[in-house]
């Protein structure tokens, strides 16, 4: 599975914001997207995923195009978020959310327990209920328990334990290790250069930067552009 | 006592009539954001419906699943055809509806005529129960309308179907990711409004006037209940249709029924003044 | 996500708006299909007609004037009896042979669709033999007339531009109106401004009074003052329920009604008003059920009265329990109660097409034959536009001229027999009229029971 980003135009009303990104992300590695608040990640996420409609250039999903495809098909397709914010139904319990995502409730406790005990038999808890990390964690679970071959977490550790920290970033690295491609958007640079394969850098809607995550050069220079 | 059993029966009789009719109303709005002012319209083809059981002399009983069946095709073809292309804009919704709403008056007139018409009682006369005289038909219509909004609000609350429904409602766009075809969802929801819209009309069709313009008048009573009952909890058409139901009947009760209607218009201003702007899943 | 839409609704604003636009045309298409008349207000509705009577014409004779249609001649046996009525308009008849020349415009503000859009087609009907008998009589002045339809759609705003329409672009010489009295407030100013005179004459709440206008349909007054006594002696009941709409018209009745039950020493035990668009009589039901009245006058229109109607039988309050004296219920609407319901009931009004006169019935037949025999029945709204616009021929003949003055001085003391019965303008600018009370068979015939002949409107009127 390859994702594939030629060109990649967006924005909100008449001002755009992504002004033409081009990446990939193939199946077995992590690409880490970096980049300042404002520098557009968000925006790219919620384009990628087709909730936020491109204005110019091409998607494709395993060389199909999947520009004008709503998100429901690219959900089908194989591609699966977790969005930094809203990223659950805070209004429907916890079990709702998983079926949702397409799990029997015979499969709840496995998801659940992915995290340890933090979330452990929680089902009927209304899930705004939830704290912060709890909930970051259960969305990260449901994407991860997913069958998507391809994921993309724009910040999943944010307000999370540093243990959970952790245990998310093994999770993400077995997910990579069975077969499976991760964008992820992470503001924790140490965990980022843990994870991650490759680095792009993105600034004011632009790729400024791109590289093997192992050239030390290119570590220096976004630990750079990040404190700026 | 008798006068109060009676009062009682009549407001529930109401209750159940602006249940019926707001249902649909109600669910449009508050999975789709969709403000449908063509609802009246669908309730008006309902009973139409039953107009035409009535001429062609089928029992009256077979026009309610008969409405729900052309309504349900008709709302899935608008759907399609027009609700589908800008049901994200309540503002052009509410144009294209008005729209719509004149387009079927106009078709009904062509085709029936602007001449009112009625549907006869299919079981005229009263009842005697709790001590009182009570018309049966309103027994009927009570128990049809009642069945068919709690089977319809279960539906909408307890099922599968339920919960992508209100995870849509919740957020669209999160359950679009989560690969929820909500464009289908819409397209069932917009279906079963319209089919309910149907079952109302073809319930209330030998309580009055069959006519293209009857639909004007259903209108304001559906949304009252939807605004009272508040559009983003589904049961709401039903407490909404209950608070409206008890405060018509009492005013009339104690006052008359101009007063009536200044007091339900004035419920529902208050709701509004008191209600949190925006539900963010009844508009985003 | 409101950005998205944004983003999205430039792009298909433009889809939206043609597809509104298509609707709207649709829509538009739609009326404009539905009844053969002209809704289009700037349409001629009879030009054709016009040319051929001028063909057709045959003799100056009274008789033969009454112009045979050209397509179908066999009817001309049939509008025999009609030749009475044609003496009985002013002398100028015998001087004319067929009109010609620069055609007197007769503008007709008629409700053809909204809630009292059901009113409409017979009225459009009548205007065509409006033009045909008028043209056959010699017209006016020796000018053929021409009507022009435009319709208000029951709504005051549209009613106001409709009659800008009739005025500025139709040019019309007089206004006759069957509308809503919200409707004839809205498009009053616009017929003083621009001098055109104006005939109200559908019934109304009575009281308008202008120096354009006169207003001849029945005012409560004529329903009422001669049929409520009568109604109580026929019944023999002594206690009224008062039931109507919420505007002003069934609270001038019932204000009037109340004089005149107390004045043959009746009583008044209930008096209620429901918003119009009422579907649910329940309540209402009840309470009429326990005010223990021996009648109910119900003054409700339309869709409500049906819906009180049959709801009213089922709580034990119908006509069978508690006799019914209405002044507005009218074929369509009885129809639609169907005789179970409405056996029984007395109706009051100024015209119905069961009048039984030789030139009534040959009226009728006339107007069946030429619609069909299931067309919109005539009734009082399209009975007292015909008789509007006899007097205004009548007046306009008389004065030499169709200057407004001219023929509202002419107008004045003016009186006529037609289909309707013995007419004539008083000095409050209303009609003295036949009064008719109908009492609805088991087979849904209207059947005239009472008449009033002459019956004078409580009105006063100065304009000066």
């Amino acid at each position: 599975m390859r994702l594939e980003a030629t060109d990649l135009r967006s924005g909100y009303g008449t001002v755009p914001v992504l002004h033409g990104v081009s990446l990939t992300v193939s199946s077995g590695e992590i690409v880490a997207l970096v980049g300042r608040n404002g520098a557009g990640k968000t925006t790219l996420v919620k384009t990628v995923l087709g909730v936020l409609r491109s204005t110019g250039g091409v998607l494709r999903l395993d060389g199909v195009d999947i520009t004008r495809m709503p998100p429901s098909r690219r959900a089908r397709a194989g591609l699966r978020a977790t969005f930094q914010e809203r990223a659950l139904f805070g209004a429907l319990t916890v079990g709702d959310n998983l079926r949702l995502s397409g799990f029997g409730s015979e499969s709840h406790d496995r998801v659940l327990d992915a995290f340890g005990p933090a979330l452990s038999g929680r089902g009927s808890q209304r899930t705004g209920t939830l704290s912060g990390g709890e909930q970051k964690m259960l969305a990260a679970a449901i994407a991860l328990a997913t069958d998507a071959s391809l994921l993309v977490m724009d910040e999943p550790t944010e307000g999370l334990q540093p243990s959970n920290v952790a245990l998310l970033g093994d999770h993400i690295e077995s997910a990579r290790d069975a077969g499976r491609g991760v964008l992820l958007i992470e503001q924790h640079l140490e965990l980022a250069k843990r994870l991650a394969d490759r680095f792009i850098v993105l600034e004011k809607g632009e790729v400024v930067d791109s590289g093997p995550a192992a050239d030390p050069d290119l570590a220096a220079r976004v630990a750079r552009r990040l404190l700026i | 006592m008798d006068a109060l059993t009676l009062e009682l029966l009549n407001g529930v009789s109401l209750f159940a009539i602006l249940a019926i009719v707001a249902l649909g109303l109600g669910i449009v709005f508050g999975l789709m954001g969709v403000i449908n002012l063509a609802h009246g319209e669908f309730v008006m083809l309902g009973a139409y419906v039953a107009y035409v059981v009535h001429t062609v002399g089928l029992n009256h009983w077979l026009s309610v699943p008969l409405a729900a069946v052309v309504l349900f095709v008709l709302g899935v073809v608008i759907e399609v055809g027009l609700i589908r292309r800008i049901h994200r804009q309540p503002e052009l919704t509410i144009l294209a509806t008005f729209g719509l709403s004149v387009c079927l008056r106009q078709i009904a007139e062509l085709v029936f005529s602007k001449d009112f018409q009625s549907v006869p009682n299919p079981v005229p006369g009263a009842t005697r129960a709790f001590g009182v005289l009570f018309p049966t038909y309103r027994y009927l219509l009570i128990a049809i309308a009642a069945v068919v909004v709690a089977a319809t609000l279960l539906a909408f609350t307890r099922s599968r179907f339920g919960l992508v429904v209100r995870a849509i409602v919740a957020d669209r766009d999160l359950a679009e990711s989560a690969g929820i075809r909500t464009g289908m969802t819409n397209l069932c929801a917009f279906g079963v409004g319209a089919a309910t819209a149907g079952i109302a009309g073809a319930l209330v069709a030998p309580l009055g006037a069959v006519e293209p313009q009857a639909g004007l008048a259903y209108l304001p009573g559906a949304f009252l209940v939807v605004i009272v009952g508040g559009y983003n909890r589904l049961w709401g058409v039903a407490a909404g249709a209950l608070v409206v139901a008890a405060v018509q009947t009492g005013v009339i009760h104690f006052y008359d029924a101009v007063w009536a209607q200044i007091a339900s218009l004035a419920l529902a201003v208050l709701v509004l003044q008191f209600r949190r702007p925006a539900p963010a899943g009844a508009v985003a | 996500m409101r950005t998205l839409q944004d983003s999205r609704s430039r792009s298909r604003l433009w889809f939206v708006a043609s597809l509104v636009a298509l609707l709207a045309l649709v829509a538009a298409a739609c009326g404009d299909d539905d009844d053969g008349t002209p809704d289009a207000p700037s349409e001629p509705a009879a030009a054709d007609t016009g040319a051929e009577s001028t063909d057709s014409e045959e003799a100056p004779e009274p008789e033969t004037t009454e112009a045979p249609d050209p397509d179908e001649p066999e009817t001309t046996e049939a509008p025999e009896p009609e030749a009475t009525e044609a003496p009985d308009e002013p002398e100028t008849t015998e001087e004319s042979a067929e009109p010609s020349g620069e055609p007197v415009r007769i503008g007709i503000l008629f409700s053809n669709s909204g809630p009292a859009g059901v009113f409409g087609p017979p009225t459009a009907n009548i205007a065509e033999l409006i033009e045909e008998d008028i043209n056959a009589a010699g017209g006016i002045n020796g000018r053929p007339v021409e009507t022009y339809l435009a319709d208000d759609a029951t709504d005051p705003a549209v009613g106001r531009q409709a009659m800008e329409q009739l005025i500025d672009s139709d040019n019309v010489d007089v206004v006759l109106g069957t509308h809503s009295s919200a409707t004839r407030q809205a498009a009053k100013p616009l017929a003083e401004d621009a001098d055109v005179l104006y005939i109200y004459a559908a019934l109304y709440e009575g009281g308008e009074c202008s120096s354009v206008m006169f207003n001849t349909g029945e005012v409560p007054s004529q329903q009422l003052a001669p049929v409520i006594p009568w109604m109580m002696e026929q019944t023999g009941g002594q206690t009224w329920f008062l039931l109507g709409n919420d505007y002003v018209w069934p609270r001038r009745s019932f204000e009037l009604a109340r004089q005149y039950i107390e004045a043959a020493g009746g009583e008044v035990v209930g008096e209620e008003y429901v918003p119009l668009g009422t579907q649910d009589f329940s309540s209402v039901a009840q309470i009429i059920a326990g005010s223990g009245a021996d009648l109910i006058f119900p003054a409700l229109v339309g869709g409500d009265a049906i819906a009180f109607e049959t709801q009213a039988v089922d709580f034990g309050i119908g006509q069978d329990a508690i006799p019914r004296l209405a002044n507005i219920y009218e074929e369509n609407v009885l129809g639609a109660m169907g005789p179970a319901v409405t056996a029984g009931m007395r109706v009051t009004l100024g015209y119905f097409k069961e009048v039984d006169s030789a030139l009534n019935n040959a009226f009728v037949s006339r107007y069946f034959e030429r619609f069909g025999a299931d067309a919109p029945p005539h009734m009082t709204f399209s009975s007292h536009i015909y008789d509007a616009a006899l007097l205004y021929a009548a007046a306009a003949n008389a004065a030499g001229t169709t200057d407004t003055a001219a023929v509202a001085a002419a107008m004045e003391g003016l009186s006529l027999t037609t289909p309707t019965g013995d007419i004539s303008i008083t000095g409050s600018r209303h009609l003295s009229q036949p009064i008719y009370v109908a009492e609805i068979q088991a087979d849904g015939s209207q059947l005239i029971v009472q008449s009033f002949a002459s019956v004078e409107p409580d009105e006063t009127c100065d304009p000066a």
